[in-house]
């Protein structure tokens, strides 16, 4: 199978624009992390290795890779459970269709939610970052970054007005929360 | 019920409508929708909840994409195109009892009938990752992110950050003894630093570390808060010093590792000597020995000295520990709070499990080894000793 240099670039576009949420979907099914990773790498290899015939029936990426995350999750569940037999006393139910399609939906909005977030300028991002990241206070960011309480204040306040042009109240409410925490 | 193929055109009306782009047509199939099913309802419900959005999104900021790039990579060219060897199912006891904890958890909510999506997520803390902010001596101010992704280099200040470690070169010639810089992780970071003199320093979670620009002076000092681990590059002239709470540690190139948390302090030596001076007492430690001070007094006992450097090695490792020193260790490392209920059982501790497994999959381990109940919400852990 011979891969063009075009390809592998917008390959590795589609790997690194949706692996976070596909590792996030995943680890909302499989609770663990390691697994979810496995699952997702899985899965783009899968794809990868899929004919251009095969890729072209597909009408939606997307939706082919959150399919195929479900689908391998699912097994890998199911595989644990019998292995560990004795789990089997315990009644279980398949996770329904409709539960995996409403965590598909959530993995897309965080995503997108994310993305704006990340939106926030350059000179907002530090203390953006050491207040939501690193949880530090108003006074410990001012005091780490050697400025003022109000300095501290006014870049918060410059970051939440830049979102607000673009962001409705109920929106308006989370990044207030990621700024003010 | 919604196909498979609209849950994209769903997601993006659900976007419009929290952006307040949505038009009216738009409303009212978003509105059809959420009249299918409470679940439906929950779900955009849970979009408005900040404390629900902020561990999503701190979860999904928590994969390293390039470094699953790297990886993706390496297994296509390793030849492994089709079939993947991926997971070694069955490598230690701890990973059995993670697996162990996650089908319990899955099984646990799969009974709730489902009635919430929520209801399906169990709630759960990712681990600590290489974070700390670094002040430089003039006052500028890095934060060494865990999303930092590539390589940084600060000509002026004499350093480089590479692959979550951070380098000082020795050759830089403004600085004096006097311009110090300080490296601070939070709570649930770490951090590696070489220091000028070519000395490793690995900064637990929570902890503080000050070191002069230049070691120009006849002996290299530094000061320590929090838990680190050092391997000191030799030289002989030049002895180096770490100094905390009213101790100093001095050493002219070994591996040792200082633990201040909490009222006491504990030195172990892995390698050569150091000597251990609080006031007027002072004492020699020998490679494989640890002295505790508490209290303004030193005491000196042999101990096993991989316990008190698995931390460094990416394990919590609990030999004959009480459930309380284990807690520490877990609500620094996860930046939780314990809330304690009945008395604690004085049953050790032993056993060990990966720093990078999440809170839930620690919690579980403990409480297969205890009798102890957890329950985990909003980053509080209710730890009940008497269930």
């Amino acid at each position: 199978m011979s891969k063009s240099a075009e390809n592998t670039d917008n390959f590795e576009r589609l790997f690194k624009d949706n692996y976070a949420k596909l590792c996030y979907f995943a680890g909302q099914l499989l609770n663990d992390s390691e697994a979810a990773n496995d699952v997702v790498q899985e899965t783009f290899m899968t794809f990868w290795n899929l004919s251009a015939e095969e890729k072209q029936a597909i009408s939606s990426v997307n939706g082919f890779l959150y399919q195929s995350v479900k689908n391998a999750s699912l097994n890998r569940l199911r595989r644990q459970k019998l292995e560990y037999s004795y789990l089997n006393q315990q009644d279980s139910e398949p996770i329904e269709d409709a539960v995996a399609l409403n965590l598909m939906i959530k993995s897309e909005v965080i995503a997108e939610i994310n993305k704006v977030l990340e939106t926030l300028p350059a000179n907002c991002q530090q203390i953006f970052r050491m207040g939501y990241l690193e949880g530090l206070k108003n006074h410990e960011i001012a005091d780490t970054l050697g400025i003022s309480i109000n300095t501290v204040k006014t870049q918060k306040k410059r970051g939440l007005q830049l979102l607000k042009v673009r962001l409705n109240p109920d929106f308006f409410a989370i990044a207030i929360f990621f700024m003010l925490k | 019920m919604t196909s498979h193929r609209d849950f994209e055109y769903i997601s993006s009306l659900i976007l419009k409508y929290l952006k307040n782009e949505i038009t009216g047509k738009e409303q009212q199939i978003l509105n059809e929708w959420l009249k299918e099913s409470p679940n439906n309802q929950s779900l955009l419900e849970s979009f408005r909840q900040t404390s629900k959005i902020e561990r999503d999104i701190d979860q999904l900021r928590s994969t390293d994409v390039d470094a699953q790039w790297e990886r993706f990579n390496a297994n296509i060219s390793s030849g492994q195109g089709k079939k993947l060897r991926f997971a070694k199912w069955w490598p230690r006891v701890a990973a059995v009892l993670l697996i162990a904890s996650s089908i319990t958890a899955y099984f646990y909510y799969a009974q709730q009938k489902l009635v919430n999506p929520e209801a399906v997520l169990a709630y759960d803390i990712n681990p600590g990752s290489e974070r700390a902010i670094l002040q430089l001596a003039d006052g500028a101010v890095v934060n060494l992110g865990r999303y930092q992704k590539h390589s940084d280099h600060d000509q002026d200040h004499g350093f480089d950050v590479k692959d979550g470690t951070l380098y000082f070169t020795a050759n830089h010639t403004k600085g004096r003894q006097t311009n110090r810089h300080a490296l601070r992780t939070p709570r649930a970071g770490e951090y590696k630093v070489v220091l000028p003199d070519g000395t490793k320093v690995w900064l637990n979670a929570s902890s503080y570390l000050s070191f002069p620009q230049n070691f120009d002076g006849n002996e290299r000092r530094v000061q320590l808060k929090g838990e680190a681990y050092f391997e000191v590059a030799h030289q002989p002239s030049k002895p180096f010093i770490v100094s905390f709470n009213d101790t100093e540690v001095k050493v002219l190139g070994t591996h040792f590792n200082i633990n201040t948390y909490g009222n006491s302090s504990k030195t172990t030596l892995l390698e050569g000597s150091v000597s251990i001076s609080e006031g007027d007492k002072h004492t020699l430690l020998k490679p494989g020995q640890e002295a505790v001070i508490e209290q303004g007094e030193i005491s000196v006992q042999p101990t096993e000295v991989y316990k008190s450097i698995a931390w460094k090695e990416g394990v919590f490792y609990f030999k004959e520990d009480n459930i309380k020193e284990v807690l520490d260790q877990v609500s620094r490392w996860y930046d939780v709070e314990m809330v304690y209920h009945g008395k604690p059982s004085q049953q050790a501790i032993t056993g060990n499990i990966r720093r990078q497994a999440t809170l839930n999959q620690v919690l579980e381990m403990l409480g297969t080894l205890t009798n102890a109940k957890f329950n985990l919400t909003d980053r509080i852990v209710t730890v009940n000793f008497n269930p």
